[in-house]
């Protein structure tokens, strides 16, 4: 299935694009696509993944239709 | 009330600051942000926020609630600028309105702090010889 992938900040920066369309097998959990996204840019620093805009854990699956972003480590204020 | 915004334009204290004062309160505890022209030994010209708006905006909203829920509250506004700003400016305001300075003080302190590490919003500076993205925990 594929997964709509935004990126922000230094994440954009390795990526290369802000969006991005990534292919994976169905029943993809969040831990399990951050390592593919390891794999795929091993600079990217330590960041979280958000689901539908929410943080998520772990254990989450991921599916069709839902908008994953790429959080390295915020630095607001 | 809880009032949050992500917004281009420049923050101005003072309109934070009457958008939360009420009748039934004590005191307003400001928090306010500025740019400062040194980070890291360098000299910095400017500044680039960026931010995954309407999930910085829940956030936002969240850290509100969960105020409210731990100190006696009544108004909380949380305002931060996004884009291009320079030293001198203000990229966050935040105001708390409470019966008692106590609980303003502590919320506004909570919000801040959790602002830091939950809001997805970036900070990029900018120098005379370059650029680059600052991470808060190298």
């Amino acid at each position: 299935m594929s997964i709509r992938l935004l990126a922000f900040g230094i994440a954009k920066e390795i990526v290369g694009k802000s969006e991005l369309i990534l292919k994976v097998k169905s029943s993809v959990s969040s831990a399990e696509l951050k390592q593919i996204l390891i794999d795929k840019y091993p600079t990217l620093p330590d960041f979280m993944l958000a689901v539908n805009q929410c943080y998520a854990d772990d254990d989450q699956i991921i599916l069709a239709n839902d908008t994953v972003a790429i959080i390295p480590p915020t630095n607001g204020g | 009330m809880i009032d949050v915004k992500l917004c281009t334009d420049k923050l101005i204290v003072e309109e934070c600051y009457k958008k939360v004062i009420d009748d039934s309160c004590g005191c307003v505890n400001l928090f306010v942000g500025t740019v400062r022209e040194r980070n890291n030994n360098k000299i910095v010209k400017s500044l680039e926020f960026e931010a995954y708006k309407p999930m910085a905006i829940k956030e936002m909203e969240n850290i509100a609630h969960q105020a409210k829920e731990l100190w006696s509250v009544k108004n909380i506004l949380i305002y931060h600028r996004i884009g291009r700003l320079r030293v001198g400016d203000i990229p966050v305001v935040i105001a708390a309105a409470a019966t008692h300075r106590r609980e303003a003080i502590k919320a506004s302190h909570f919000i801040i702090d959790t602002l830091k590490h939950t809001v997805p919003i970036w900070k990029k500076e900018y120098y005379d010889d370059g650029s680059q993205w600052i991470n808060p925990h190298p």
